[in-house]
């Protein structure tokens, strides 16, 4: 369970967080870098694990934002927000 | 390198270095279909019918069969024709299915089945199958039998089932198979319904879900085993002319305590079972 009280500590708590390395990404600039094809020519078996992981990362985004938008309200009564009090 | 090409270059290489703009040309080179026709209204379950069969393959492929997928993809971006992308995703599909598509607009209608059953109402039966016929015959099924001869001799396979079924080896098993197939009796849909049955039933097609092609997968490939040892079973009664003379004599005592049931009150089907226990039959492998 996530614990964080303060917005200062998301922010941090999510700079944290490991970019995600996706195969496809790093062949493109590998490749374009190297050959200068737009997009490189490799074998049959990288191609089926970088697009078996961009779909799976695809869904995993997706499944993100769905769970992001149902998300219930919280209270934070201890955030000091007075830019915004009335 | 003329200007173009390093300009082209440099726009190549500054793509790459945002984290999103590479993110966005690895999913338009890897996941192209999901960006191009993905409507945001429609679940991916859907098979919009203004979309051409190939753009359901992809779908499809995307979802279950992500090697094909992946190729397929590639053929697009080398700029492979119609017919070659249609040629490779039905047979990437179809490498995964028992029971195959004919062509990629079959797929809206759901995973594919092939009805291996016969029915002894469909018009020229016997002409189409002549190498039943005399194993019919033996069960009193002939052109012009009526319903009540097709009922009774369903009864009577059911009944002598359960004798073949207590013999050991191989070739009895197969004289089971051959039963089952021929009187719809192995509670597998594949096998036990006909083509024209199967659509008259109004059962849909399974749709496109891993657990349901496996599921579809391992029904087929059941009933084709079924189907394999039925023909063994029938092709033994066509040349073991011993085996084949102690079937039609048991089928006979069979056929005689049927006729005394049916005079003698009280006599079940169970009773007849009972009888089956001491009929004979050669030993076969």
């Amino acid at each position: 369970m996530l614990q964080v009280t303060t917005s200062l500590e998301l922010a941090d708590c999510l700079r944290e967080i490991i970019p995600v390395e996706l195969q496809g990404v790093e062949l493109l600039k590998q490749f374009r870098h190297n050959t200068g094809a737009w997009f490189p020519q490799v074998p049959a078996a990288i191609i089926i694990e970088a697009t078996t992981q961009m779909i799976a990362y695809t869904k995993d985004c997706a499944a993100a934002v769905w769970k992001l938008q149902v998300l219930p309200p919280t209270t934070l009564a201890t955030l000091p927000c007075r830019e915004f009090c009335l | 390198m003329n200007t173009l090409l390093a300009a082209q270059a440099l726009l190549g290489k500054a793509l790459l270095a945002d984290p999103r703009l590479a993110l966005a040309q690895a999913a338009a080179w890897l996941d192209p279909s999901n960006i191009l026709t993905h409507p945001s209204d429609s679940s991916d379950e859907a098979f919009d019918e203004a979309v051409n069969e190939i753009t359901w393959a992809l779908h499809l492929c995307r979802k279950l069969f992500p090697e094909v997928y992946a190729g397929a993809s590639q053929l697009v971006w080398q700029g492979a024709n119609e017919q070659t992308i249609d040629n490779f995703l039905l047979d990437g599909i179809n490498a995964h299915l028992v029971m195959k598509l004919d062509a990629l607009e079959e797929i809206p209608g759901g995973v594919p089945v092939e009805m291996l059953g016969v029915s002894f109402y469909e018009d020229d039966f016997f002409e189409n199958y002549p190498q039943l016929v005399a194993i019919l015959t033996d069960f009193g099924i002939q052109p012009d039998c009526t319903e009540t001869d097709i009922w009774r001799a369903g009864e009577l396979a059911n009944t002598l089932y359960a004798s073949v079924e207590r013999q050991s080896g191989t070739t009895y098993h197969h004289l089971c198979s051959l039963l089952s197939w021929l009187f719809a009796s192995s509670g597998n849909t594949c096998l036990d319904m006909t083509t024209e049955e199967f659509w008259e039933s109004g059962i849909a097609l399974l749709e496109w879900h891993a657990e349901n092609v496996e599921a579809m997968n391992a029904m087929a490939t059941e009933a084709m085993s079924i189907f394999d040892e039925a023909q063994a079973g029938l092709q033994v009664l066509q040349t073991d002319s011993e085996l084949r003379q102690v079937f039609q004599h048991n089928l006979h005592k069979l056929l005689n305590a049927s006729a005394q049931s049916g005079r003698k009150k009280g006599t079940s089907s169970n009773d007849r079972t009972r009888h089956t226990q001491r009929f004979q039959w050669p030993e076969r492998p």
